[in-house]
């Protein structure tokens, strides 16, 4: 079973398709979530997925934008979707029938 | 403090692989990021690398199994050879064991030999374990506590400071 940020950064990297790289990935993972992704954890948990055979990566090109340093490229292999849609089923699963509207408080006589 | 952190970044980047250094400061310069959040950025690279590796059980396996008894070798030929020479200082050469003293300096030589081996491999399985981590690059020259342990013993009463570095491969003393 996946975690929710190895979750969060195969559907940013499904998402991004062939222009899945590093910064690409982390802007696409804090515009969805509003948290800063700090490279550390995108960067460890990318060893991991890649360990795990989840992920492909590889050096890409440079770019003029990036001072000509080349970039860490990811594509999504077919485990890491169908890790990822399993973890998207246990979600969607677990969550049937949750209400998440706040509680109202009772009001005083 | 700014360019302070940018040195910092400069030079802790330096001991990450080439093509990762390339992806992370890549990825820092698209970014925008102010130096002190590189280096935060940085740094926090280099923990959870230390903390995915020392958190795995090949690398406890590996120091309990590998390291361990070869520290312990190495110290014991250190303490062997640092009597020896002990006693040639104080003695002259060891005439009372029977040996020509020509025996007794190839027996010093071989100890000698020995506790390099040990102190040496202890020093380069630790190495290889620190490869892949952030702290551990390749131009960098690790601190071998345990070769250190294995000269500091008993020769003559100094404490000699080991290091063994990988880049030219060799122990430097």
């Amino acid at each position: 079973m996946l975690g929710e940020f190895e979750y969060l950064l195969l559907t940013a990297a499904v998402r991004l398709g062939e222009g899945a790289y590093g910064a690409a990935i982390r802007q696409e993972i804090e515009s969805a979530t509003g948290r800063r992704c700090s490279i550390g954890a995108l960067y460890t948990t990318l060893d991991r997925l890649e360990t795990k055979g989840l992920v492909k990566t590889w050096m890409g090109e440079a770019t003029p934008q990036r001072g000509g340093r080349a970039k860490r490229m990811v594509r999504v292999m077919a485990k890491g979707i169908a890790a990822a849609a399993a973890f998207y089923s246990a979600v969607t699963r677990v969550s049937r029938g949750v209400s998440w509207e706040a509680p109202r408080e009772a009001t005083r006589p | 403090m700014n360019r302070m952190c940018w040195w910092l970044v400069e030079r802790l980047s330096q001991r990450l692989e080439p093509g990762e250094r390339d992806a992370v400061l890549g990825d820092i310069a698209e970014s925008g990021e102010s130096g002190r959040e590189a280096l935060r950025d940085l740094l926090s690279l280099a923990v959870r690398r230390q903390a995915a590796l020392w958190g795995g059980t090949r690398t406890w396996i590996a120091l309990a199994g590998l390291i361990a008894p070869a520290a312990v070798l190495a110290g014991g030929a250190s303490g062997w050879v640092g009597r020896q020479f002990q006693t040639i200082l104080t003695q002259g050469v060891m005439a009372e064991s029977g040996m020509t003293p020509a025996d007794n300096i190839v027996r010093l030589v071989c100890g000698i030999l020995l506790m390099i081996a040990w102190a040496g491999t202890a020093g380069f399985i630790l190495s290889s374990l620190l490869r892949r981590s952030a702290l551990g690059g390749r131009r960098s020259h690790i601190k071998c506590g345990v070769t250190e342990e294995a000269w500091a013993g008993n020769w003559c009463g100094r404490r000699t400071r080991c290091r063994f570095s990988r880049s030219c491969g060799s122990l430097e003393f």
